[in-house]
């Protein structure tokens, strides 16, 4: 539905074939709609160990620029790694597609 | 050969309204088998997908769409497509296009020992908002198919549990929520239905169908008539 604009967080989680799941949570301002962080969580045993935000330029995820590789367990991202990332702001997280990958 | 969920099956692919019309897999590298594309979309008018792959194109044949276009249909979109993958591929990628930049979602499946002609068995699909959803049944045509779902609900509820279903779902809060499951049937000619709770009434949309296994046409029994000597065969020959 065109409900009203997403809030904090922005949480994506996605399953591998064995019923472990890779998760990003992604936390904004609601109002600047500026990224103040992530954390990644992983299962120990989790067939994917990649979170892919868009495309490469071979039109494929496992080329994004913006791909983070996640340990088992929970790890943390700051604003600075997901600027490096060009990610700035809530928007330029939703204007690409997710998944997750090996 | 049973059919199997093949762990090459890459992961769900998810975009937001702001992503635009497409989604593509992670590259992944399938045996032969069919690939069954679970497709879910947010929006309220009749939208559509459709899918291609990276390499030589294989032929996607759309199994079902349920949408607001249809009678009874709620507002996003549930639809299932499958390709036969005649042989191996290395770093294949498959696309959905979906005709609306609302959100959407996919998962793809990689079944080994489908049917290689026609692997497609019955369909249904229907819409509800109910918290818990049966969907209709539908009589299985083959012995030992699966029988796959899709959903989405355009209310964004979310997914609490299938008692009958391994699913795999996600939510984009606020917007749609959607899922994929599967799970294996028995004998030919079972009453089959698939069981989504969620945590509120949703507004669902959602396709249910059977994908056969490798010689699992139902048999079809030749005419009785006169046989010669020569066409005795044994007892526990089939035709």
């Amino acid at each position: 539905m065109d409900g009203p604009p997403m809030s904090s967080p922005y949480v994506q989680a996605f399953q591998d074939n064995f019923g472990n799941v890779i998760r990003i949570t992604v936390t904004f301002d609601n109002t600047t709609r500026a990224l103040s962080g992530a954390t990644v969580y992983r299962d120990a045993n989790c067939q994917w160990t990649h979170i892919y935000l868009g495309l490469g330029a071979d039109g494929t995820p496992d080329t994004t620029t913006k791909a983070f590789t996640v340990s088992a367990g929970t790890t943390s991202i700051n604003a600075n790694q997901l600027r490096q990332r060009g990610l700035n702001t809530i928007e330029d997280v939703l204007a690409l597609q997710i998944t997750a990958g090996p | 050969m049973a059919l199997a969920i093949d762990a090459s099956t890459p992961s769900r692919v998810t975009g937001t309204g702001a992503t635009g019309l497409t989604g593509t897999t992670a590259a992944f590298n399938p045996p032969a088998s069919a690939l069954v594309a679970c497709c879910s979309g947010d929006g309220a008018p009749a939208n559509t997908f459709s899918m291609t792959n990276n390499g030589a194109a294989l032929t996607w044949t759309e199994i079902a769409t349920r949408n607001s276009g249809d009678t009874g249909g709620s507002s996003g979109v549930a639809a299932a497509f499958y390709a036969l993958l005649g042989a191996s591929r290395t770093a294949m990628t498959v696309t959905y296009n979906y005709s609306s930049s609302n959100d959407s979602s996919m998962k793809l499946y990689v079944v080994t020992g489908a049917d290689t002609s026609t692997p497609l068995g019955a369909n249904t699909e229907g819409s509800s908002s109910s918290a818990t959803t049966t969907t209709t049944a539908y009589t299985s045509t083959a012995a030992n198919s699966f029988s796959f779902v899709v959903f989405n609900d355009f209310n964004a509820v979310a997914y609490s549990g299938s008692s009958d279903t391994t699913m795999d779902t996600g939510i984009i809060a606020g917007q749609i929520s959607f899922g994929s499951g599967y799970k294996s049937l028995g004998a030919a000619g079972s009453s089959v239905t698939h069981n989504i709770q969620m945590a509120s009434a949703p507004i669902l949309n959602w396709v249910a169908f059977e994908i056969k296994p490798v010689g699992g046409a139902a048999p079809s029994l030749r005419p009785p008539g006169p046989r010669t000597l020569l066409q005795a065969v044994p007892r526990s020959t089939y035709w």
